[in-house]
């Protein structure tokens, strides 16, 4: 039997389930992105324009906290995965 | 804002919302922003023109030339400050003295006639700061590279003033040249076209001013998203640390129970136990 364990039953349905609605959701968000720019009048297409150099012009620094703790959680995270074998 | 007399200046400053009042500081060379108090933003804007007021013009100019900056020899002090606080060069040969102690004091630092130059100059390049210092060194390697790519030889004329408006020629010149009513004709029109320059300069800087103002809001829209978005990453990330967590101790506490369930076989005090029913005992330390 695959699922010996309820917990491992467990875990792979979470896997799953999480696995499955993250993609759905990302597909949305790229697809309702897609739909939105392939109609846009040259008013929305500057705008679109000034979005995206709105975005480039980010300046990463200000958020290095946030992004060196997401950097510690991801390691984390890998070293727990690791530990699992 | 200045040429309005010092009595309507400070009125007009007044009255003025604090954004309006941070980019007019700003322009002037002012190191302020939206959180700095209203009352202090007045303080520091009222010293700068009280500074600029005591400076003397030719210094101003000198500084312009030396920073080969492009303006009219005619340019009020105040447009002469708003071009030098752009500059940042840090290169003081060929400037004047007093046009060096402007420069220092433009940038708030002290500056008096009988300190030596070289002091100047020292608290100058100190005020840059060290990621200024790096940034400068780095712009500069690049664009030495860059210059030794494309540019055969520096080209370095003398500097130029930008050429006055004709408004400043005399009523006895223009007369002289285009007759009486053409004359007076042209002054007059000149000051209608003075005017309305003049006018659409002013919308052009509101409508430059309230630009850069969405571009800000938009600017911290984008940065407030982004924090959310960090914020959704690591809550997310956290929760599957959580559920990492709590399975890697599952595994190790079935591994735990299953090693124990094995070992009193092995510990068996005869060594001749009967093996149980989910096999033979472990062996130990496996």
């Amino acid at each position: 039997m695959i699922f010996a364990d309820p917990f491992d039953f467990f875990r792979f349905c979470l896997g799953v389930i999480v696995v499955v609605y993250g993609t759905i959701r990302l597909a949305l968000s790229v697809w309702r992105w897609h739909e939105w720019s392939s109609q846009l009048s040259p008013h929305g297409a500057f705008l679109q324009r000034y979005l995206l150099a709105l975005l480039l012009r980010t300046r990463w620094r200000a958020f290095l906290p946030d992004l060196a703790q997401i950097g510690v959680m991801v390691a984390v995270l890998f070293v727990l995965l690791r530990l699992h074998r | 804002m200045m040429s309005d007399g010092p009595a309507e200046s400070s009125r007009s400053l007044a009255d003025l919302p604090v954004d309006e009042l941070v980019a007019y500081g700003s322009e002037l060379g002012l190191n302020i922003d939206a959180r700095t108090g209203r009352i202090e933003l007045l303080r520091v804007i009222r010293e700068r023109q009280a500074l600029l007021l005591e400076l003397p013009r030719e210094a101003l100019l000198d500084v312009v030339v030396w920073a080969r900056i492009p303006v009219r020899r005619s340019a009020s002090k105040e447009l002469l400050a708003k071009r030098i606080a752009t500059v940042t060069r840090t290169r003081y040969e060929g400037l004047s003295d007093p046009g060096l102690r402007a420069l220092a004091r433009l940038r708030g630092l002290s500056a008096t006639a009988d300190e030596p130059r070289g002091d100047i100059e020292r608290r100058l390049r100190a005020a840059e700061g060290l990621f200024g210092k790096l940034r400068r060194r780095r712009r500069s390697l690049v664009g030495s590279l860059i210059s030794g790519l494309l540019e055969s030889a520096p080209v370095n004329g003398a500097y130029q003033f930008l050429p006055e408006d004709d408004d400043a020629r005399s009523w006895k010149q223009t007369i002289e040249d285009a007759g009486v009513v053409g004359g007076i004709a042209q002054k007059i029109r000149g000051a209608a076209d003075r005017y309305i320059y003049e006018k659409l300069d002013e919308i052009e800087r509101r409508i430059d001013h309230k630009l850069d103002t969405i571009d800000r809001r938009l600017e911290e829209w984008r940065d407030r998203e982004v924090v959310n978005r960090l914020r959704i990453v690591k809550i997310t990330l956290a929760a599957t640390l959580v559920v990492a967590i709590l399975s890697l101790g599952y595994d190790y506490t079935k591994r735990r129970l299953e090693r124990d369930d094995g070992q009193p076989n092995a510990e068996s005090p005869s060594g001749n136990a009967p093996p149980t029913a989910t096999g033979p005992a472990a062996p130990r330390g496996d």
